[in-house]
């Protein structure tokens, strides 16, 4: 009996490994012949990756909402000043991380203390890293990173319209 | 044991084919949530991202419509494969992620991943075990 069990355990696992070699084949194949994903990507680069490697934490569109409504944080809007003229979170500030003049004057009337959460255009935009990386060299202690950005809260609008 | 099996085989296939439907769908956006658990090298996220819906997809149809043995090697496969997801989420659990777990749907504002996660994950587990378990079949001699 026991025999008879481990060979079957053993002829099921040699079946799973076929089956999931077939389903690689079958899932590189069609990724291919549909123009998906490319089979590296670049996630080195990517604003999250960037984000956790400098050691700061995220906050997605939900936590972001409940703080907001709360009052626990200050939203710091890192894109360019026609970028934030354009539309912004509401009670961002603006703080353009190209423009530094601005920048560091506005930190400098800042509590370091106080919550700060910073956000650029969407997932791929790298200012929100930048400005996290200039807030935390000026004292700054609590600065989170929205990397959904300014892209991922009007969604988040669009889906509150009735 | 039979109908344990046919139930518990059903339910696995569905909910496999469930899952594995959007993430074939939006291939991009699995990556992300493979990303967001940080457990794989970054040459790794997308490969990932590209397979694991497809040896879902295939396992599930695979319980539905395949030979006995060739069923419960595919329950084995699921059953690996909740095993796997069952860990990251416990290590990303630890050490305190505040990530969704693109089980089932790939929006970054899911609930959170939690306990429970890991509830449902161990109730399939033993369900894909009870789908997997090799039974002898007993040859009937007249």
């Amino acid at each position: 009996m026991m025999t008879w069990f481990i060979s079957a355990l053993w002829k099921q696992a040699v079946r799973a490994a076929l089956i999931v070699v077939v389903a690689c084949v079958v899932g590189l194949s069609v990724n291919t012949l549909w123009g998906g994903l490319s089979l590296r990507g670049n996630w080195q680069n990517h604003a999250e990756a960037r984000a956790i490697d400098e050691g700061f934490p995220l906050i997605n569109t939900a936590a972001l909402l409940q703080q907001v409504d709360l009052g626990e944080v200050q939203l710091l809007d890192a894109r360019a000043t026609e970028s934030f003229d354009a539309g912004h979170i509401d009670g961002a500030l603006s703080c353009p991380v190209a423009q530094t003049e601005v920048m560091e004057e506005l930190l400098l009337s800042m509590d370091p203390d106080f919550s700060h959460v910073v956000y650029c255009a969407g997932s791929d935009c790298e200012e929100s890293v930048e400005l996290a990386i200039y807030l935390r060299d000026f004292g700054f202690s609590d600065v989170k990173v929205y990397t959904g950005g300014w892209a991922a809260w009007q969604d988040e609008l669009a889906g509150r319209q009735p | 044991m039979k109908w344990l099996k046919l139930i518990c085989r059903l339910v696995l296939a569905a909910l496999f084919i469930w899952a594995a439907q959007y993430k074939i769908r939006e291939p991009d956006v699995f990556a992300l949530a493979i990303f967001r658990f940080r457990l794989l090298p970054y040459s790794l996220i997308n490969i990932s991202a590209i397979c694991l819906p497809w040896i879902e997809l295939i396992a599930a149809v695979l319980l539905l419509i395949a030979p006995k043995r060739w069923r419960e090697a595919a329950a084995a496969v699921i059953w690996a494969m909740l095993l796997v997801f069952t860990v990251g989420i416990g290590l990303n659990l630890m050490r305190g992620a505040d990530i969704s777990c693109g089980c089932f749907s790939g929006s970054t504002d899911d609930s959170p991943i939690s306990l429970w996660n890991i509830a449902r994950n161990m109730t399939l587990l033993v369900v894909a075990s009870i789908a997997a378990w090799p039974v002898r079949e007993v040859s009937s001699r007249n």
